[in-house]
């Protein structure tokens, strides 16, 4: 497989649509959002305007503690762009937090190999340009798996 | 619950396919035409007689209204035209749709086409960057994710709830290439072996490149129509006996399950439209983007249980000698893998099994065939049930 690739090399910013506008207000702040709905209680993630389980406008954004286990994870070693290159090799996971929202993520860990699916993590935030940040997680030693 | 019927015999008359493998840089629109007209061809009909119109887009020449600008490009003026997006379900909902449209007389002969050549034209990498682009734009591209990362998501977790091994996803790609070996069309007919596999340069764990499909050229038709209207021709035509399609999620996050997929909806729907069973379906072409798809595809198909698609690959297996042999003409591991058509192929090969029409690969008296086409990350699904005349 050639190795030139001709898509660009600067990493994408998280595309800022209406719907998004709190949760990444959030994290430039270094605050994990979770949505909840008012009417059913369910959480979840991505934000939107109606609840996916009850289908009522009733939703309310809230701050999450930031804790979680990995549902699934995988070490990825082949950049999708030059920009990613430095990158690899990378963990990407579906993070369960535990207030019930399942969140895709980075989790940055200095070796792939101690990252297992149960362990816990908790949320740190990674500077995307300025004033901007992107939810990551970190594994947690803190907390016994 | 009442039966669901098409009501009205509704076959597949012609098949067809162009470039697969390395194409000459033609573009997307062309191919589309080069393979409408293969699969008229072999129908023995003219593209004039063409009434309806349903197509998937291409990568390398999208048009707004792509399915109008292929019925311009051939001079037709059709009654019935879509463009769909369900990624590599498309062509079998396509089919569905064609049925559909036929059934209730909205036209009487309907072309589905899908071709691309994204190798020619973009690169191997480009491609890679192109499928990574299908990430969610705010919440996953970000992270630099890439389509077999989705697929690894999956595969872990597996792994993790089943004890699914890297020996059976591998001997998933070998099979199909067993099968490549004895198809003349397919790219990639070079022997492998498990060891192969278990030693090629990791993607996205646990899925290495012997578990991703490949980046190729090519295209293919479909001409579906009544059955009145196929026996004034002389073709062996295949009746479309069941449909059924179950889209659960887009973004993988949102899945209910990372180990349950809509193909469990969409399969039940297709064998029960058809009238038969498990035990009746003699040859199966199951999506395979990745090793992981076929295996978690044959349990939410129902042709084994939840947790045990590894153990079949080990005792049953899906090569020709197998009860059901899977991905015969070589899949989208080794046959090709051009992106937008990557579903239409295992249709074609299909087709070509209950007309007993492959030679080496041909399985013995093949009467029902299944095919599964599945989009995104094990996002939307739709299955046929085929059987010969």
């Amino acid at each position: 497989m050639a190795d030139v690739v001709d898509a660009s090399p600067v990493k994408p910013m998280p595309e800022r649509t209406f719907d998004a506008g709190s949760y990444l207000a959030a994290a430039d702040h270094n605050r994990l959002e979770l949505s909840e709905c008012e009417s059913c209680g369910a959480v979840f993630h991505y934000p939107r305007g109606l609840c996916p389980s009850c289908a009522e406008w009733t939703i309310r954004p809230f701050t999450a503690s930031g804790r979680g286990v990995i549902y699934s994870f995988t070490t990825v070693h082949r950049a999708p762009q030059p920009a990613f290159a430095d990158d690899v090799p990378y963990v990407l996971a579906l993070i369960d937090t535990e207030e019930g929202a399942r969140v895709f993520a980075r989790v940055a860990a200095s070796n792939p190999e101690d990252v297992k699916i149960g362990l816990p993590v908790r949320v740190t935030f990674e500077a995307v340009g300025e004033g901007s940040s992107i939810v990551v997680f970190e594994l947690d030693e803190s907390v016994s798996p | 619950m009442q039966t669901r019927s098409l009501g009205r015999d509704v076959v597949i008359v012609g098949v067809g396919e162009v470039g697969i493998g390395r194409a000459e840089p033609t573009g997307g629109l062309r191919m589309h035409a080069q393979a409408a007209s293969a699969a008229a061809i072999d129908a023995g009909i003219s593209i004039r007689d063409i009434d309806g119109v349903l197509t998937c887009n291409s990568y390398t020449e999208p048009y707004r209204q792509h399915s109008v600008v292929l019925a311009e490009y051939l001079g037709i003026e059709p009654h019935y035209s879509a463009t769909l997006a369900l990624g590599g379900a498309s062509h079998a909902a396509m089919v569905g749709h064609a049925a559909s449209a036929i059934a209730t007389g909205v036209c009487e002969m309907v072309l589905v086409a899908s071709a691309d050549n994204p190798l020619t034209a973009m690169s191997s990498s480009a491609t890679v960057s192109k499928l990574a682009g299908w990430g969610h734009p705010t919440y996953e591209l970000p992270y630099g994710p890439l389509m077999p990362a989705y697929y690894g998501l999956v595969a872990q977790r597996y792994m993790h709830e089943y004890g699914l091994t890297s020996e059976q996803l591998a001997k998933v790609a070998v099979t199909t290439r067993q099968h490549a070996t004895l198809n003349p069309a397919a790219m990639e007919r070079r022997p492998l072996t498990v060891e192969q596999c278990l030693s090629a340069r990791p993607i996205a764990s646990p899925l290495r490149r012997h578990d991703c499909s490949l980046v190729s050229d090519g295209g293919g038709a479909i001409i579906v129509t009544t059955s009145e209207r196929a026996r004034d021709l002389d073709k062996t035509f295949v009746r479309i006996l069941g449909v059924g399609e179950g889209h659960t999620h887009e973004y993988l996050s949102q899945a209910r399950s990372l180990t349950t997929s809509g193909a469990a909806i969409s399969g039940r729907r297709a064998l029960e439209m058809a009238g038969v069973t498990h035990d009746d379906v003699d040859v199966a072409a199951i999506y395979d983007c990745f090793t992981i798809s076929v295996i978690a595809l044959l349990e939410d198909l129902g042709f084994c249980a939840k947790g045990e698609g590894g153990q079949y690959v080990d005792c049953e297996g899906v090569g020709l000698d197998s009860r059901m042999p899977v991905n015969t003409h070589g899949g989208l591991l080794s046959h090709a893998h051009p992106g937008p058509p990557g579903g239409i192929f295992h249709i074609v090969e299909a087709v070509r099994q209950l007309r007993g029409e492959c030679d080496a690969r041909q399985v013995a008296k093949a009467q029902i065939a299944l095919v599964h086409g599945m989009g995104g990350a094990m996002s939307t699904h739709c299955t046929l049930v085929l059987g010969g005349d």
